[in-house]
């Protein structure tokens, strides 16, 4: 297997496709790594639309505007994001696609009828990546955009999401929404066009993790995996380490000590995936993000200029 | 810092629940939590929702399995008892429906509905209230001590604790009988006319769904009506375990920035809802030995490395942000919140060694515990 340069990964193959979606297990730099892509897309010149979809806003912080629910924000000229709500994906569904804006009204604004449409198994996940392909198509302007980041859920609920088009077309039931949700399901298996991204740290458990849930989503065919991201990695041509830690004045020892360790762990784990990961027949390639400490809030160039010029094997 | 409010905790509650957003290390600090009180002699129940799954492997747990006892061997001495199970969704499901439907006809038609095999891991939540409702079974049972849940992380530990509310709701506005069954019957007696308003909303959420979709799901929600009821049941015994007072919450941060906006929304939600916040963990910080080297440097200069720079950083932004987190949260100056710094472990708690090892963190003094 070709484990491909990452800069490559990074600059052609990965922002040629309209959808990213971002996830991993809990804790690994979801978010961090999706609003730096989108920022990165954005400064290539593709209008770019980063989305999360959550009860408290996690991108607001790295963007420097704060996400009201819903509210399709401007972070620069090419640059946008939203935290999707999936109940008001749902009335922009029924008014605007549907044109049923009448309906929507005398219907869905009915207290018990919201309940009730939450409970359809299924229904928040459909209206959510309806929205985010809908985004990617024209308007009644003509405008879209050209690339959709969506910080995604972690692991489990990842998976969740993006079984769901799969999982209500498989039950067999059909109707107006049916061949929508089949549209949507397409669409997401299309590795041309839609592509996720497991972000990982360099602890054990994660790996191992990552590499399962690499294997799952695989296996389901929901949706590509587009690259493994290892983030928080201890590299060593970043400040020449093991030259560097012998630098350290003797005061900190246990600092030494601590680093000395989590260069190790680091060696060791990315020895591990990348092992994997050139085992697999088309498997995704590999990048390190590497351990800043502390994460500039809001990201600014100067981080990104050393988060993505340091991608390395 | 003093921790022995944990042991305190751990000594008066039969109930602790834990929260906290991902990838802070909330299963391993239930786990050091429950080995702990396991080690002061008590019989320890704990369940977890989402370990991973080589340190459930680790310690002999396998999905959906029922209660099973970790045992410790020498050197790692336990005088009381744990017992684990790993939750798993779909299987915990199908076991309500068996429990809770009014006849095995009914069960049968609920598991190989469609929708159900289709989305039954999606149906409003189920698997953090069926966390609840084993919850409730081993709190009844009275064979344990201490119970202690590992929550889902974060906005979903959030609907989880609200769960038996909403469930209350849905009963209450009696959407089952309002909405569904006049809809349900006129579909079945194939009247064409719609006339109760009822039946006009379905009407209308079928132009959305397409007809078809929406009898199946009607049908599906009738069927499971009398489920629903079964875990209304549970629901109102569930809240009084919740809300009494031996039951305590815990809330596990790490050490960063956005870890801290996290647990002060869950923190908040706690207050909203009118549960107590017992205390604070701050997982994965900076060993103490580091930062006090860090504060004790006699000026910036030794500092000026690149790697001791990113160490200062991270000291400041733990050491600011703890502060701030605790004040916020200590506003109102009769309830001071505990907390306890948990520094980083030098590898991961993969096993039953590391473990037995990461469960002194929670003891007032672990040199002296380790010599019992």
């Amino acid at each position: 297997m070709i484990n491909q340069s990452m800069k490559e990964i990074y600059r052609n193959k990965l922002l040629s496709h309209k959808l990213i979606m971002v996830s991993g297990k809990g804790g690994t730099g979801k978010t961090l790594v999706a609003a730096s892509l989108a920022k990165l897309a954005a400064e290539q010149g593709k209008r770019v639309l980063l989305a999360e979809s959550c009860d408290s806003t996690q991108l607001s912080p790295l963007v420097g505007l704060n996400l009201a629910s819903h509210q399709q924000t401007q972070i620069s000229s090419h640059l946008f994001a939203i935290n999707l709500n999936s109940r008001e994906c749902f009335r922009e569904y029924v008014e605007d696609h549907l044109g049923l804006k009448q309906l929507y009204r005398r219907v869905f604004n009915h207290r018990i009828m919201k309940s009730f449409v939450e409970a359809i198994p299924g229904l928040n996940e459909i209206m959510i990546l309806g929205k985010i392909c809908n985004s990617l198509r024209p308007d009644s302007d003509g405008h879209c955009f050209d690339m959709v980041i969506l910080d995604a859920p972690a692991s489990g609920h990842f998976y969740g999401l993006v079984s769901t088009p799969d999982a209500i077309v498989s039950s067999g039931l059909t109707g107006p929404l049916m061949s929508e949700i089949n549209k949507i399901r397409q669409y997401l298996a299309n590795p041309e066009l839609c592509t996720s991204l497991l972000v990982a740290i360099p602890e054990a458990l994660v790996i191992n993790e990552t590499l399962e849930f690499l294997e799952k989503l695989q296996q389901s065919k929901f949706i590509s995996v587009g690259g493994v991201l290892l983030n928080r990695s201890y590299l060593s041509n970043e400040n020449r380490f093991p030259q560097a830690i012998a630098d350290i004045p003797d005061q900190f020892s246990a600092a030494k000590q601590y680093l000395q360790s989590k260069f190790d762990s680091f060696q060791d784990q990315h020895f591990i995936l990348q092992n994997k990961l050139n085992s697999l027949e088309d498997g995704p390639g590999m990048a390190c993000l590497p351990e800043f400490g502390v994460i500039p809030e809001p990201l600014n160039s100067a981080f990104q200029h050393r988060l993505w010029e340091h991608c390395k094997h | 810092m003093n921790n022995d409010w944990v042991r305190r905790l751990v000594n008066e509650k039969q109930v602790i629940v834990l929260l906290g957003a991902g990838g802070v290390g909330k299963t391993s600090c239930s786990l050091g939590l429950a080995l702990m009180a396991a080690r002061q002699g008590k019989r320890v129940g704990l369940l977890s929702i989402d370990p991973a799954r080589r340190l459930a492997a680790a310690l002999g747990l396998a999905p959906g399995q029922p209660l099973k006892e970790i045992v410790f061997k020498e050197p790692c001495l336990v005088r009381g008892q744990l017992f684990a199970s790993m939750l798993n969704p779909k299987e915990v499901f199908d076991d309500m429906v068996g429990k809770y439907a009014p006849d095995q006809e009914t069960a049968q038609k609920i598991l190989h509905h469609r929708l159900y095999i289709a989305a039954s891991s999606r149906l409003a939540g189920p698997a953090e209230y069926m966390a609840l409702a084993k919850l409730q079974e081993m709190v009844s049972g009275e064979q344990f001590d201490l119970v202690i849940l590992d929550t889902p992380p974060d906005q979903q530990a959030l609907d989880f604790l609200s769960k038996p509310d909403i469930l209350a709701n849905f009963r209450e506005n009696k959407v089952m009988n309002w909405l569904i069954m006049p809809f349900h019957m006129a579909n079945k007696m194939g009247m064409g006319k719609l006339f109760s308003v009822g039946e006009r909303l379905m009407g209308g959420l079928a132009r959305v769904t397409g007809l078809e979709a929406l009898r199946n799901l009607a049908e599906f929600l009738i069927l499971i009506q009398k489920v629903i009821d079964g875990f209304q049941s549970v629901g109102a015994r569930i809240l009084q375990t919740l809300k009494s007072s031996g039951t305590g919450f815990l809330l596990v941060s790490s050490g960063q920035n956005n870890s801290f906006r996290s647990s002060a929304t869950l923190a908040k939600h706690l207050r909203d809802q009118s549960f107590p916040l017992n205390g604070v963990l701050f997982n994965k910080c900076l060993p103490v030995d580091i930062s006090e080297s860090i504060d004790q440097a006699p000026d910036k200069n030794c500092l000026a490395h690149p790697w001791m720079d990113q160490l200062l950083q991270r000291s400041e932004q733990e050491k600011n942000g703890i502060r701030n987190f605790l004040m916020e949260l200590n506003r109102n100056p009769l309830t001071a919140t505990e907390n306890l710094i948990i520094p980083e472990q030098k590898g991961c708690i993969h096993n039953k060694e590391s473990l037995y090892e990461f469960s002194f963190a929670f003891c007032p003094d672990p040199a002296a515990e380790s010599k019992v």
